[in-house]
């Protein structure tokens, strides 16, 4: 099953939704308990959505509109797909904030037969896509880690280093730990501290 | 020495045949063209989408294994140049010989199946291998008997309607054609245009002898059919030529321009009409008879036919008239009439049947080939000009002009894109013109008489030229005396002046109450819009519903959990009906009639309808309000409440209100009525805040979407002002300026202007 993230103002159908995706092993999760952007961010994370549903007016819960959510979701976990689907596609399209290929007519999801099925297999095939991204950055992650434990590793490199972990760690592919001390400047205290440690124990034990 | 063939490369013969059929069209025509050339009756095209798969098969004679052999397999051998006359006595369309390309234009792989009296044959061949390179004598195609028919042949595919005709009409003999690996995406909207251009190609004429059919997966029996002949069409005039070898012309005129409805014997009789005439009107055709030496100016009276026999149907057909001509020259009603003019309009040029391009193609050049708009800028008088000559607009005309292969002196040009211009092609389009002369002679002469009858019956016309003359010509006396008045100024009788405003109020009452009328509507549609977001999801829902409960029984066998999704969707329904009650009631004809209304009966009930509609969205609509009687259109008051709803809740949904609440207080005043209405909504924008009176002119809205477009029509308030100045009331929206939120508007209503008595 792929974990699926579902933003809307109304509440009403999402039962309904969640048990025809679940047929076609799509598990659907309702974003509740969030009022501002950030707070859809964190949500995503802490549920560790590989995909996101997005109605256009979210006027009556949200004070923004989904293409935002979007926009903002792009902003912040580029590889995370974000699809919005609205019962006006062409307004939505007009924000351009959006690119028109992930913008679905929401009747779509009372479609039947081959419309309903693609739909699916759009959304299955866009998590497959960010688990590869995932991967991926787990690949550039462990190279980086490779050049900080040898301090080979350059400021630029570190910026990249601390935003693949935080997306892996969202994603629990690595531990958590806090992202302080992963700095270098702290690595390095905490290694000359080690050492320090490490001479005094050797003088204890000579004596 | 000894003799050295020639041989061609087998990609050249390709590019040959793709020289002559390069567009998809042309290559389909082509392939049509074939069909009716094998006598077929029926020629069925079958796009079937799963498969990527376009079937065309035909009933006609089928192909012998000679014929396929000697004429289909080789290239520039027609078997039509010498008999080109069919066993049923068609004239053959073709005669070059690369109609087969067609084809390779449309796929890459065929496969076709042809059935004689005597013998069933498979024949295919892979059009790829005329690029490997090898000369044309190396490339082959399989040719196999086989026992299997055309039904046998369509046993598999996924159309029913599609069989029932195959089944039907594909019992003998027949040929069919499976063409894999399309090389166009055949997309439905290129289905349909292939279709539309094979019914602008087939002669309405010739459908009841050769029967087109276009399928998809889906498509049924009567949509499938290939017609221009779809029960619309209707005209003006129609005329009929027909030219014989001897050189006589006899043209056939039918009128079915006017209606006199009841009047018919009086303006027959005061309108100066002959008894021919009343023919005429009655549907008998208007028969002109001449030689072409009549026709055609020449120092030569006795002009030879050299051109050979030919015929044609042309229409006029108008589609605009402006209001005071259709009443003077009593235009039958053409409001229905459809605009052919992007695909049936032109006049079309059919060689044995089938369509000569590009005469009369719509959006080219080529559409006015007769130059008819040349003519008419030349003389452009109107219809009824005394002496003037009227001619028609090329766009007004549509028709079909019929030569054969028999009139040798009008040839093919070698590309086929149309006639060589040769001097009998001259003669042709000046015949043209002159039949449509005849026509144009003819609506002149009637209009010019229902002119003068209209002069002569209608005072009022009368006087006011007589007003406009004399003011011109006091004017001019104005003039000349440097602006001093004339000693001697014009002078009419009170009697005439008073007809004419008479007459005048008239109109304007009647533009008044379809202005009013107007004004209505486009509320209706306001409110339409604005709420579409809503129905839209209703919809939804409503299909949700209906999914839901389908796969409850197919999925789950759970009959009481499909009950339980249909109730549901019962009660969307109700909702829509909430949805017809605020939009469409406000339009019944009880609303349109001037009357004492109780205003607190007719708010009350429209705000009910209101509160079904919103409430589950949290408004609340609050209506103060005593027995009030005030005399107006219901519907114009309905209107203007309607109007401010639709603002408040545009409001209320563009940004997040906590409350969303709406006051209507009406209580009366000294003439008439006092409407107090506000909302908790986001309030007038800034642009507006200072100066709000800005928000009641026409085009003015702040209603924008997330990126500041403008998404409101702007009319609403302006329907609202409009409606107010009718009751000759005021709008107070001052409160605005301080307020810090919602809308406030304060609307006076007295009676209404120039009314006394009931109306509507």
């Amino acid at each position: 099953m792929c974990k699926v993230g579902f933003v809307d103002d109304d509440f009403n159908e999402f039962g309904n939704y969640k048990k025809r995706l679940a047929r076609k092993g799509i598990d659907l999760h309702f974003v509740d308990n969030c009022t501002s952007l950030m707070e859809i961010e964190d949500w995503v994370l802490k549920n560790t959505i590989e995909c996101l549903l997005v109605d256009h007016k979210l006027t009556a819960k949200y004070a923004f509109y989904g293409t935002k959510v979007v926009a903002y979701i792009n902003n912040h976990l580029p590889d995370l797909p974000c699809i919005i689907l609205t019962n006006f596609p062409e307004d939505s399209a007009d924000d351009r904030l959006v690119i028109r290929n992930l913008i679905f007519d929401r009747n779509v999801l009372s479609s039947d037969g081959e419309k309903f099925s693609n739909f699916c297999e759009t959304v299955i095939q866009s998590t497959e896509v960010f688990r590869n991204r995932l991967k991926l950055h787990l690949d550039e992650y462990t190279d980086l880690l490779g050049k900080k434990t040898t301090h080979k590793i350059t400021a630029e490199e570190e910026e990249v280093f601390l935003h693949h972990y935080r997306i892996l760690r969202s994603y629990g592919e690595v531990d958590d730990v806090a992202t302080e001390l992963l700095k270098s400047d702290v690595n390095r205290k905490m290694d000359s501290l080690l050492e320090k440690l490490d001479r005094y124990i050797d003088i204890n034990n000579k004596q | 020495m000894p003799k050295v063939p020639f041989n061609v490369h087998a990609y050249t013969a390709r590019l040959i045949g793709r020289e002559n059929v390069s567009k998809l069209e042309g290559a389909v025509l082509e392939l049509v063209k074939n069909t009716y050339d094998a006598d077929a009756s029926v020629c069925v095209l079958y796009y079937e989408k799963s498969t990527e798969t376009l079937y065309l098969a035909d009933n006609g004679s089928g192909m012998t294994e000679d014929i396929i052999k000697t004429h289909w397999m080789t290239i520039g051998n027609s078997s039509k140049v010498k008999n080109y006359t069919t066993s049923k006595g068609r004239i053959q369309t073709g005669a070059k010989g690369i109609g087969r390309f067609a084809l390779d234009r449309i796929s890459d792989f065929c496969q076709m199946l042809t059935i004689t009296s005597d013998t069933k044959l498979e024949w295919s061949v892979n059009w790829s291998d005329f690029n490997s390179g090898s000369t044309i004598t190396e490339i082959y195609a399989d040719l196999n008997p086989v026992e299997y028919s055309i039904i046998d042949f369509f046993s598999n595919v996924n159309n029913p309607s599609l069989k029932e005709v195959i089944k039907k009409d594909f019992l003998t003999t027949g040929t069919v054609f499976k063409l894999n690996s399309l090389r166009d995406d055949w997309s439905s909207t290129l289905v349909e245009r292939i279709k539309n251009n094979l019914a602008t190609l087939i002669p309405p004429e010739i459908e009841d002898i050769f029967k087109v059919y276009f399928f998809c997966e889906e498509t049924e029996k009567e949509n499938a059919k290939v017609s221009m002949n779809n029960g619309l069409f209707s005209y003006d005039y129609k005329i009929e030529f027909k030219a014989e070898p001897d050189g006589t012309v006899v043209t056939k005129i039918y009128r079915d321009e006017f209606d006199f409805k009841g009047q018919f014997e009086t303006i027959i009789r005061e309108g100066g009409f002959s008894a021919k005439d009343r023919d005429y009107f009655k549907g008998k055709p208007i028969v002109i008879e001449k030689t072409l030496g009549e026709m055609l100016p020449s120092k030569n009276k006795d002009v030879p036919n050299t051109i050979g026999r030919f015929s044609g149907v042309m229409y006029f057909s108008k589609l605009s008239a402006p209001l005071e001509e259709k009443e003077k020259y009593y235009y039958k009603d053409f409001s229905n009439r459809k605009d052919y003019r992007d695909t049936f309009g032109g006049i079309k040029l059919y060689r044995d049947h089938f369509r000569v391009r590009p005469y009369g193609e719509p959006k080219t050049s080529n559409y006015d080939w007769l130059l008819l708009s040349n003519r008419k800028a030349k003389s452009p008088a109107g219809i009824a000009h005394p002496t003037g000559k009227w001619r028609v607009n090329s766009d007004q005309m549509l028709g079909s002009i019929y030569i054969s292969r028999t009139n040798i002196t009008l040839p093919d040009q070698a590309n086929r894109e149309g006639i060589v211009e040769t001097k009998e092609f001259s003669q042709l389009r000046d015949i043209l013109l002159e039949v449509i002369r005849y026509f144009e002679e003819d609506r002149q002469y009637v209009c010019r008489k229902l002119n003068a009858y209209y002069e002569a019956t209608n005072f009022t016309a009368q006087y006011e030229q007589e007003i406009r003359t004399k003011v011109d010509r006091e004017e001019k006396k104005k003039k000349k005396n440097r602006g001093k008045s004339s000693e001697r100024p014009e002078y009419i009788e009170v009697s005439k002046v008073k007809t004419v405003i008479d007459d005048k109020d008239n109109k304007i009452k009647n533009l008044e109450d379809e202005n009013r009328m107007l004004r209505i509507l486009a509320t209706t549609g306001i409110v339409t819009n604005t709420y579409i977001h809503e129905i839209k999801d209703s919809t939804h829902k409503l299909s949700m519903k209906i999914i839901m409960a389908k796969e409850a029984l197919e999925l789950d066998d759970n009959k009481d959990e499909a009950i339980e999704y249909i109730n549901a969707a019962n009660e969307i329904k109700n909702s829509f009906n909430s949805w017809f009650k605020v939009t469409i009631e406000s339009v019944r004809r009880d609303k349109r009639t001037m009357k004492e209304v109780n205003l607190k009966k007719l708010l009350e009930d429209l705000i009910s309808s209101w509160t079904e509609v919103e409430e589950d969205k949290g408004v609340k609509i609050n209506l103060e309000i005593g027995e009030i009687f005030f005399k107006c259109f219901p519907y114009e008051i309905e209107s203007m409440i309607n109007n401010l709803i639709t603002n408040s809740i545009t409001s209320f949904n563009s940004v997040k209100v906590e409350k969303k609440e709406i006051n209507i207080k009406i209580s009366p005043s000294e003439n008439g009525v006092i409407l107090e209405y506000s909302d908790s909504g986001a309030g007038l924008s800034a642009a507006y805040k200072s100066n709000p009176d800005r928000i009641l002119e026409p085009f003015e809205t702040d209603k924008r979407n997330e990126i500041g477009e403008q998404i409101g029509t702007g009319m609403g308030m302006w329907i609202i002002v409009k409606t107010v100045n009718e009751y000759n009331g005021s709008i107070d929206l001052s409160q605005n300026i301080n307020s810090k939120s919602g809308f406030h508007i304060r609307i006076s209503l007295n009676g209404k202007i120039g009314v006394e008595q009931e109306g509507g």
